[in-house]
Formats: C-alpha cells, sequence, structure tokens
C-alpha cells in the first residue's frame, strides 16, 4: 500500500490514530503536502498569519480608492473614461494640509491622463475650516475661499511641472516639483504640502501637472499640454468651477 | 481572530466596528466602502506580491477585482471575525487563476483555478484555532539554512521585497521564488494538521 495520503487515508486517519503515517507526515513528505495543501480551507488563515510577521500600516493612496470607484461604476466602460477624461480639464491649486487619513467619504474623482500604471494621476481636495479635506470631483464647484492640495500617482520618478489655467488662457507654471514613482503629496519643499489658494479666482480653473524621466523646458511641457504628453513626457489635468 | 489582522491597521481589531463596516459594505456605504478597501489594501497586495509571474499591473488589476468579489460576496460572510482570512482566501485564489491563466507551464494545481470562495471547509474550524504567529516562527527558525528559508525571511520576515524582486536578487527563476513560498505554506499547513490530529487524540 502507498505510504502517502489519500481522500481515503485522510478520513481514516481524522477518526482513529495512525503512528505510521503521522510520522511519515512529519517526515514531510512533498506527496502528501501536495495532498494536504489540495484541500480547501484554512488557505486565508495561513496567509493572514504569514502576513502578520511583518504588518502593514493601511493604505493611504487615494488614487488607488478612486480607480476602484471608478471601476465599480463604469466597469465596461474603461476607455470611455479615458477618453473623456483626456479631453477634460481643470484646475487645481492650493495649500493646505493633505492628512494622511482624511475622514471623508470619497467619491469620484478628477485628473486621469492615459490608464493604469502608466498614467500620471492627479487628484485635489479642499480643506475645510476644521482642517478635514473633502476630495473633489473633476469639474466640481469650488469656492474662491478654498483652497487646493494635491495627490499624485507618477509612474515614475523625476521632474515635474505644475500650470494653472484661467479659461482658455495660457497655462501659467506655478512651480516645479520632484516625484517619486507612485502615490504622493505634492510638496514644495520642506516648506510642507503643496496648496493653492483660490481666493480671486473665477469660472473655470484649470490645473497641468506634467512629468517627465529627464529635465524638460517650460516649452516642451506646455508642447506636451497641448498634446496630451508626449514621448516621455506625461501629462495630468483637473478642472474645477471657482465660485465666489 | 480580528485582532490578529494581517495589517497593523487593523485598527479594526474592535469587533464592533468591524461589523459596523461590513454592515455598511453590505448597504454600499461608500465610507465604509472606502475604510475596507484602505483598510485591507496593503496585506491583499503584499499576498499577490508573492506571485512573482505578475507584475505590477496585472497585481493591481487582481486588488481591484478581489475588492469587487469582496464587496459583492460580503453578505455571505458567516462571522465578521473570518473577514480576513475570507479576503485573503479570495485574493489567493485569484492570483492562482491569473497564474493559470498565464502561464500553463506554472505547476499550477488544478484546485487552484477552481472557485472556492465558498467552498466547504475540509479542514476543521478546529485547525484555525491552532494556528498562531509563533507557531509560524518556530517553523522558520526550523528550516535548514538555504535559499527556501532566505526567502521565506525576505518575503514574510522583513516583508519589502516582491517575490519579483527576491528573484531578482537571489538570481534565481521567477517561479522558483513562488514554489519556495508555495512550499513554505504547505508545511505550515502540514504542521497545522498533526497538532490538531495529535491533540485530538491526547487524553
Amino acid at each position: 500500500m502507498s505510504p502517502h495520503l489519500d481522500a481515503a487515508r485522510w478520513t481514516a486517519l481524522q477518526a482513529t490514530r495512525d503512528d505510521a503515517l503521522l510520522e511519515h507526515l512529519a517526515s514531510g513528505c512533498e506527496a502528501c503536502d501536495a495532498f494536504l495543501a489540495a484541500l480547501p480551507g484554512a488557505d486565508g488563515d495561513i496567509d493572514r498569519v504569514l502576513l502578520s510577521l511583518a504588518p502593514r500600516a493601511p493604505s493611504t493612496d487615494e488614487l488607488a480608492w478612486a480607480r476602484f470607484r471608478r471601476r465599480q461604476q463604469q466597469p465596461a466602460r474603461r476607455s470611455l473614461v479615458f477618453a473623456v477624461a483626456a479631453a477634460l480639464g481643470l484646475l487645481v491649486a492650493g495649500g493646505l494640509l493633505w492628512r494622511a487619513e482624511p475622514q471623508v467619504a470619497v467619491d469620484p474623482w478628477t485628473g486621469l491622463k492615459g490608464s493604469g500604471q502608466d498614467a500620471l494621476e492627479l487628484r485635489a481636495a479642499v480643506k475645510g475650516a476644521r482642517g478635514a479635506l473633502t476630495p473633489i470631483d473633476d469639474g466640481q464647484a469650488v469656492s474662491s475661499a478654498a483652497a487646493l492640495v494635491f495627490q499624485v500617482r507618477s509612474p515614475m520618478a523625476g521632474p515635474a511641472r505644475l500650470f494653472i489655467q484661467r479659461g482658455d488662457g495660457v497655462p501659467v507654471e506655478l512651480t516645479q516639483l520632484g516625484l517619486v514613482q507612485g502615490a504622493q503629496e505634492l510638496e514644495r519643499g520642506d516648506e510642507g504640502l503643496l496648496g493653492f489658494s483660490l481666493a480671486g479666482e473665477r469660472g473655470p480653473v484649470s490645473v497641468w501637472l506634467v512629468a517627465a524621466e529627464v529635465p524638460m523646458s517650460v516649452d516642451t511641457a506646455l508642447e506636451a499640454i497641448k498634446a496630451g504628453g508626449d514621448a516621455g513626457v506625461v501629462v495630468a489635468k483637473l478642472r474645477v468651477d471657482v465660485t465666489p | 481572530m480580528a485582532g490578529a489582522a494581517f495589517s497593523e491597521s487593523l485598527t479594526v481589531t474592535d469587533r464592533e466596528e468591524l461589523v459596523r463596516l461590513l454592515d455598511g459594505v453590505k448597504r454600499g456605504d461608500q465610507a465604509a466602502c472606502r475604510q475596507v478597501y484602505l483598510t485591507w489594501r496593503p496585506g491583499v497586495l503584499r499576498l499577490l506580491e508573492g506571485f512573482a509571474q505578475l507584475d505590477a499591473d496585472e497585481r493591481e488589476d487582481l486588488v481591484q477585482e478581489v475588492f469587487t468579489r469582496a464587496f459583492r460576496a460580503v453578505g455571505n460572510l458567516k462571522s465578521p471575525e473570518a473577514f480576513d482570512g475570507w479576503l485573503l482566501s479570495i485574493a489567493r485564489n485569484r492570483g492562482l487563476s491569473a497564474l493559470a491563466r498565464k502561464a500553463s507551464r506554472h505547476e499550477v494545481r488544478e484546485r487552484y483555478a477552481q472557485e472556492q470562495d465558498d467552498a466547504a471547509e475540509l479542514i476543521p474550524e478546529s485547525a484555525r484555532l491552532e494556528l498562531d504567529i509563533s507557531m509560524v516562527r518556530r517553523l522558520i527558525e526550523s528550516l535548514p539554512e538555504g535559499p527556501e528559508k532566505e526567502t521565506v525571511r525576505l518575503f514574510y520576515v522583513e516583508g519589502e521585497l516582491s517575490a519579483r524582486e527576491i528573484a531578482e536578487r537571489m538570481g534565481v527563476g521567477k517561479s522558483a521564488v513562488t514554489m519556495r513560498l508555495e512550499r513554505f505554506r504547505a508545511r505550515i499547513r502540514r504542521q497545522l494538521m498533526l497538532d490538531v490530529l495529535k491533540r485530538r487524540w491526547e487524553p
């Protein structure tokens, strides 16, 4: 008789002690391990304990949540979302604090250019009177008393330029930044989070973020904005409608 | 069991809070969904990083698929305390199914392609109670020095590198790292079974 576990021996083992088989199992038989591995159950608990060896903090990747929400809402229209996002535009800005765990209900979302991991994504939030941050949608009306802060997901590390465009005017550079690959809040050197005050603004305002792997000129960035991206240069945009 | 979660987030160690969140998810409350997603996303992503054959795009897609399935099926969850393990079992099944789709040359057992989210539990519930982090640490310590132990240490204990990065660092194929991790999980499962069976027959 084969020394290995099979369905019949497994069932019998649970009812009757079999020292020979237990000894065989304890020896680390690969065939028996394979049988045990094929039994459903306990997988999730094993993974739970294994992952507890190096616990991880909760995610602050609001962009990932926004992507998830978008996918849930329009699962069959991803390509359309891409096209619409590319055609949309607008705004941003501001300056306040982006806390790691804003206690707000998020919904949709804003600036996206490209798709998947190759996309540069730009998202904004407004800071409320009590300091809470509320993510905003692309095209959303925002009070001129508000200030915007930004979260970005970049497909690469490299230099970036941030522009603001009032209405259909020419985009004006706000600042230069350095991005890391992945999700991050936009910061201005050691001064903390980069914010853009909407005070004095009216109507549609767009914010453009242009990123590349190597330094680029303002002209190159503006060309990329016109073209919706260029070789080695990625662009993200979001818009707000500033109200008095 | 909620207190032994795989993420330190699990600030959701409070059962009432966990119940509240999961009830919110069932109702489609987006604030609850968001909190659950952000809390458990790191662990799900980490699990998927153990499949070296999957690239970052594929893992990201799978994370979304896992939460889509989980949010849809959370009403079937037997108890809130089982949420961690249940979610991770969905993630593992999705990962293995993706491997099966991706390359038939991988040694992916037939069970991996099966839908197991609601599978009958053939391993007794009592086994789960035996499973704890100290047992896993002992098993790691007992491994002979060598590539498997180093792989397990890098992936599970240090917890920084993905399986793909470990393969590059160790100069081995991606599938080799995945199989080492799977082999270690098989050891845990075996030890779990032995502990349960021996205890059953103790006077």
